[in-house]
């Protein structure tokens, strides 16, 4: 049985080493390309190609309360986030 | 036209607005003596006066409570016991009676404050769920000046959403503080605005439509209109401000606690230092 959203099988075996890596010396690191995105002291891993929008939800924050700033320079929250992009999240609530 | 400015965003994108459509401003900052790890006062301050470094012609007043008061907000504070354990409640009165007597001293006609419709929608929203019915009365973004000495309030950025104020900093290069008052950490308006902003999400608008049924409310049907005829002011015999007491205001009262539970602690430690 296959459950819905799971990595199917077949993927799951494509994702295994062909060969045996016994020596230490040919371990591989493999760098996979994200998103980060920091918030306060918070920091934040996301995939490429998702909206900004989407991005801050993933990460379990409301859209409403923080402002997007890529590269110093604040953005709209239908840019779509590419590979490498470093996000920082400024809060906008303030109160007391 | 006197301005209340905080170091924070909104209050300083107000004076920001306010000098590029030609007015004469003037800012009032009420040093409040918080630390609380960042030093938030200090920093507060020297934001304030790096954006009057860049605006020449724009006078800054500052009211240091530490030295004209005798005690930083939160020790004043934990002296009175009032507000369980949070200097919010002593803050907010304080603040509010000094900006009043500035403005009013200082011969302004107006009061301007850097309200967004996320305070006022939270504001709202606790007046509301307690039925604050004379908070409610008076909630609005023009008060107008009385004879018992309450200079005119305006809260010119009560449209403007928290995002927008914050995104209008950003966009001009206001440096303001980002850090947040280390006592709003858990404060009741903050809660409110989290759950405003959820509504806000599902409902785009819903937080102006909250606000502006209310204010409509009280202008065309004339909502909460007996709970503000039944304030009577009168002046507080010691500093002449306007209060709702028989008697000194709540300002002088509590201050004057503070200064002889400030007193009452030192002066057994004085005696012996001059012992
Ligand atoms: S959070 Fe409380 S103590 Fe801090 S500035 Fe606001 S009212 Fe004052």
């Amino acid at each position: 049985m296959h459950v819905k959203g799971a990595p199917s099988p077949a993927k799951a075996s494509a994702r295994e080493a062909p060969f045996a890596l016994t020596e230490p010396a040919a371990r591989v690191t493999i760098f996979l390309m994200t998103v980060s995105i920091t918030f306060r002291d918070q920091q934040y891993e996301v995939r490429p190609g998702m909206t900004v929008r989407d991005a801050i939800r993933k990460c379990g924050l409301q859209p409403e309360a923080v402002l997007p700033v890529r590269d110093g320079k604040l953005i709209t929250e239908d840019v779509v986030l590419k590979e490498g992009d470093r996000i920082k999240l400024v809060a906008v609530i303030s109160g007391g | 036209m006197l301005v209340a400015v905080s170091g924070g965003k909104d209050s300083l994108a107000l004076w920001d607005v306010l000098v590029a459509l030609g007015y004469q401003a003037d800012g009032l900052y009420i040093k409040l003596g918080i630390d609380g790890g960042v030093r938030y006062s200090d920093q507060s301050l020297e934001k304030i006066e790096a954006f009057i470094a860049a605006r020449p012609g724009a006078r800054l007043t500052v009211v240091d409570v530490p030295q004209e008061l005798g005690a930083p907000i939160p020790l004043a504070a934990q002296l009175t016991r009032r507000g369980q354990g949070r200097p919010c409640s002593i803050c907010g009165m304080s603040r509010r009676h000094i900006m009043n007597r500035v403005a009013h001293d200082g011969g302004y006609d107006v009061l301007a404050t850097g309200h967004n419709l996320d305070d006022e929608a939270a504001t709202l929203m606790g007046n509301t769920l307690s039925w604050q019915v004379g908070y409610l009365a008076r909630q609005h973004p023009v008060l107008p000046a009385s004879d018992d000495g309450l200079v005119r309030k305006v809260k010119p950025f009560f449209r403007f959403y928290e995002r927008e104020t914050a995104a209008y900093a950003l966009v001009c290069g206001i440096d303001y503080v980002y850090d947040e008052c280390p006592y709003a950490v858990g404060a009741t308006s903050i809660y409110y605005k989290g759950l405003l902003n959820q509504l806000e999400a599902d409902r785009p608008g819903a937080k102006l439509q909250f606000v502006l049924s209310f204010l409509r409310a009280k202008e065309e049907e004339g909502a909460f209109a007996q709970a503000a005829s039944e304030v009577t002011l009168k002046r507080c015999p010691k500093c002449g401000q306007p209060t709702a007491n028989d008697g000194e205001c709540t300002f002088c009262r509590t201050w004057d606690r503070v200064r002889e539970r400030l007193a009452s602690q030192t002066h057994p430690q004085t005696q012996m230092e001059a012992r």
